[in-house]
């Protein structure tokens, strides 16, 4: 157990022993992996994981847990979303207590049908520069889990989006995981049947991708959430990426740094600029 | 479909000009490795079919049952327009026993009598499906429970497995059988050093498996009535919905249809569909008989263990272990058998 | 390649008449049938648009026609709604198992319907009627919400002619409604039947079978003679696409109508219990 780890069991045992939160969501051990857990006696804090196998972004479960008072987990693109969804009155400060740990990155998730078992960092955490999230309660510092990080967009060639798209299995994974496609009608899912089909498939996949990627421009905070669940590894957080790069240059304006930065859409006045 | 099980050896260069003959005669379909990650494609040289694989990302099963075909036209001046089926005559090699397998699930169920469905049946026919043996169960493997592997599968037409010097072939059916006589020069018959050889294999797979897990698979019938237990609900607190683990399943084989014009011509698709989707029994009065989403979640493992084996008479899941691995959240099917098992 | 079950037979709208302010009944020709048992359901194919299942609401013994009682609900419904005579729609089937009419010889039949319901009931009142002196008693217990929407409103009385004991209530009345109001629970006693083998055979709301079935039961119906149809999202209507698969039963295969017992092993949200 890593010094990162034991301090946030006890602060995640703390917060349950004084009932200051009703559960605590983190991760534990699953496999060879880790994936999310809800862990609300005090006693069960031991099961909570830190590694840079801690892909998956928390925040997805916040608004689910909306009416009780939780403690979260988060590396610096968990954070990020609590923001996002501060700012979008998707949840309440008041009952949410954010454990930040430091992060260095997470690995690309190692998943069924790999052949090699080498690790490497995930291509949108070479990519971020966040390593503890903007907003916090406890900080939970680092020792050294994963490995360095170069702050350079990965190599690697996704110009042709046409092709990465047909791959697409249409499975909404990429929808489901991210936490902050929350809709509860999803234009893009079937639910106002035939706006975008869901057996329409390859014919609507660049639709569908561009659809979404047009509602997480300027909205998205690059957690990889997507790109991790998805079952034929399409890069969609380079896409973003992309879009938050154009928000960035024409508005001077990320999503996920602060919460009393407004995101342009909602405060545009005319000749407004940057 | 008659199981003969004939066996024969072919030899480490038998089974490379076997490799070549095939890929010069036939389309033939095998695992290629793309960006370190396993996929089955059509190969034009033997040496492109990457055969040290542990299993392919996606099933095989999308040859079989494509995610999207169109299976009715209809002119409104000449009326329905019947086309033949046809043109899916192929070779699936390296199929791994458990995907093999699921084809047999699959066939229990698309082929189930008055009404098979007869584009699953045209392709189940003209495609000749080449198992290979797992050597190394992968980490999130559990066909001992289904009987689905290591070794041997239970749709495949021949089953190859490793052993010193080449590999055991077994005939499994005519259509493997056919296949196995174009090329019959190149195999032998197998010696009892091969069957030997095979048997210890086949056994010590199976050991080593089912010391990991081993449960009496009978009693998951018995899922079906203890559904309102907590477990089910803490592990759906989990699940974000996704359906990931039914579009890469072998077996998920529900459909849904889609009706549309193109060029004056009315079409009727269908394609995959998932019990992960709110839509799936929601009608169009909006009435919904599953709607809650925790037994949205228990659907999809009551189905697979219990609800497919009392309508079709054999369970839904090969135990190949992609859900369990590709799962963002974690949902592992293998916690469920463990309890109920 | 053997028959393909996904592509319906074409037939045209021969007739249509309002039944309710949102329910059409569609009289199809030919019958593409050989025959079918009351209870039956088809698919109905709006070309280009979509299928959804219906229960056949004529009698198997008109041999010329089919006929869909039809409530406008979603987008398949809305299109089978603005379609006019001579129309062409595709039709499959006949699937499901229907009522039991085979047990039904020389016994007393007690019919509930609530709303649309009675669609799969006047397959079977039209089926009974045809031999009525091979039957005892026959009694229908029909509710709507209110008196507009009582379905085949002109045909009730025919019923009533031909031997058939009718007994209407709806849930609010109307003015001119000099009948019964209050859910058709409250009427199910009012048939004099020999309870202990009359066969009962219902359809309606999903909540209106549960307490129907309950009071059934609290009259000394006997539970192996209850049947009830009951309704799901289909697909395919030959048990393969998964949308109906509720416990060990398809709706499609295995009902939609059920016996009472066979009700009690479904899971909850499709059994009416």
């Amino acid at each position: 157990m890593s010094r990162a780890e034991e301090e946030l069991r006890s602060i995640a045992g703390r917060l349950l022993e004084k009932k200051e939160v009703e559960l605590v969501v983190g991760y534990e051990h699953h496999g060879r992996s880790v994936r999310p857990c809800f862990v609300s006696k005090p006693e069960e804090a031991n099961r909570l994981v830190w590694n840079a196998d801690c892909w998956f972004n928390l925040a997805r479960y916040l608004r689910s847990l909306r009416d009780r008072r939780v403690g979260i987990v988060a590396k610096g693109c968990d954070g990020k979303t609590i923001v996002e969804l501060l700012k979008e009155n998707q949840l309440d400060r008041g009952s949410i207590v954010v454990i930040a740990v430091e992060c260095n990155g997470v690995f690309k998730p190692f998943k069924y049908g790999l052949n090699r078992a080498e690790r490497r960092l995930a291509d949108y955490c070479r990519r971020c520069v966040t390593r503890v999230s903007p907003i916090a309660d406890y900080v939970v510092k680092s020792d050294g889990q994963a490995s360095q990080r170069e702050n350079s967009v990965a190599d690697g060639d996704a110009s042709d989006w046409l092709s990465l798209f047909r791959k697409c299995l249409k499975c909404m994974a990429c929808v489901k995981a991210c936490p902050l496609c929350y809709c509860t009608e999803c234009s893009i899912e079937g639910f106002k049947p035939d706006l975008v089909h869901r057996l329409r498939v390859p014919q609507e996949l660049f639709t569908f991708h561009l659809t979404r990627a047009l509602h997480m421009a300027g909205r998205c905070v690059e957690c990889g959430a997507c790109e991790s669940a998805c079952p034929v590894e399409i890069p969609l957080t380079r896409l973003y990426h992309e879009l938050n790069e154009w928000f960035k240059e024409n508005y001077g304006y990320a999503p996920g740094r602060s919460v009393n930065e407004a995101p342009p859409p909602l405060v545009f006045k005319e000749g407004w600029k940057g | 479909m008659e199981r003969l099980s004939r066996v024969l050896f072919l030899s480490e260069d038998g089974f490379k000009i076997f490799l070549e003959q095939l890929v010069s005669s036939k389309n033939v379909i095998a695992p290629v490795e793309t960006d370190g990650c396993f996929e089955f494609k059509t190969i034009k040289r033997a040496g492109e079919a990457s055969l040290n694989y542990s299993n392919t990302r996606l099933p095989p099963k999308r040859f079989f049952l494509p995610q999207r075909e169109v299976v009715f036209k209809h002119d409104p001046k000449k009326g329905t327009l019947h086309e033949p089926l046809g043109g899916f005559e192929m070779v699936l090699l390296g199929v791994r026993p458990c995907d093999a397998s699921a084809l047999s699930i699959l066939d229990s169920i698309l082929l189930k009598p008055p009404n098979p469905d007869p584009f699953y049946e045209s392709r189940r026919r003209s495609i000749t499906v080449v198992s290979l043996s797992c050597a190394k169960p992968g980490e999130e493997c559990f066909c001992n429970v289904f009987e689905a592997g290591p070794v041997r599968g239970s749709g495949e037409d021949i089953t190859l497995t490793r052993i010193t010097g080449g590999l055991l072939v077994e005939v499994r059916s005519s259509r493997g059988q056919a296949l196995v006589d174009v090329f019959k020069n190149l195999f032998e018959k197998a010696g009892a050093e091969h069957l030997e050889e095979y048997g210890e294999l086949s056994s010590r797979l199976t050991r080593e498996m089912n010391s990991r897990i081993g449960i009496a698979r009978e009693r998951l019938v018995r899922l079906e009535e203890t559904l309102d237990e907590g477990f089910f609900q803490k592990e759906a607190q989990r699940c974000v919905e996704c359906s990931l683990c039914s579009f890469t399943c072998p077996v998920c084989y529900c459909f849904d249809t889609e009706d549309y014009l193109e060029k004056n011509i009315y079409m009727r698709a269908k394609g995959w569909d998932t019990c992960a989707s709110p839509l799936f029994t929601r009608m169009a009065s909006g009435l919904d008989p599953r709607a809650s989403r925790v037994e949205m979640f228990c659907h999809r493992f009551c189905h697979k263990l219990s609800r497919i084996p009392l309508a079709f008479n054999s369970y839904g899941c090969v135990g190949c272990g992609r859900c369990v691995s590709l799962c963002p959240a974690g949902v592992d099917i293998r916690e469920v058998l463990k309890r109920w098992g | 390649m053997g028959l393909n079950p996904y592509a319906p037979k074409p037939a045209r709208i021969v007739g249509i008449k309002d039944e309710t302010p949102d329910t059409k009944t569609f009289t199809l020709s030919p019958n593409v049938f050989e025959g079918f048992t009351p209870g039956q359901f088809a698919m109905l194919t709006v070309y280009g648009v979509g299928e959804a299942p219906f229960s056949i609401c004529s009698s198997p013994f008109d041999k010329d026609f089919l006929q869909f009682s039809i409530r406008r609900m979603g987008r398949v419904t809305r299109m089978v709604h603005e379609a006019s005579v001579g129309d062409e729609v595709g039709v499959r089937g006949p699937y499901g198992r229907g009522w039991p009419v085979d047990t039904m010889n020389g016994r007393d039949i007690l019919i509930v319907g609530g709303g649309i319901g009675l669609a799969p009931l006047r397959s079977l009142v039209l089926h009974l009627l045809e031999e009525r002196e091979k039957y005892g008693e026959i009694a229908v217990c029909y509710g709507a919400r209110t008196p507009s929407l009582l379905m085949y409103r002109d045909e009730l009385a025919e019923w009533a002619g031909r031997g058939v004991k009718l007994y209407l209530t709806v849930d609010v009345g109307e003015e001119g409604w000099k009948g019964n109001v209050g859910v058709v629970t409250t009427i199910l006693g009012e048939p004099e039947l020999d309870r202990a083998t009359a066969i009962v055979c219902t359809c309606g709301p999903p909540v209106m079978i549960r307490f129907v079935l309950r009071r059934l039961v609290e009259l000394g119906f006997s539970k192996e003679n209850i049947y009830a149809s009951l309704e799901s999202r289909m697909r395919c209507g030959i048990g393969k696409c998964g949308h109906c698969h509720f416990g060990g039963k398809h709706v499609c295969l295995d009902g939609p109508v059920f016996q009472y017992d066979e009700m009690t092993g479904l899971p909850k949200g499709i059994s009416p219990f």
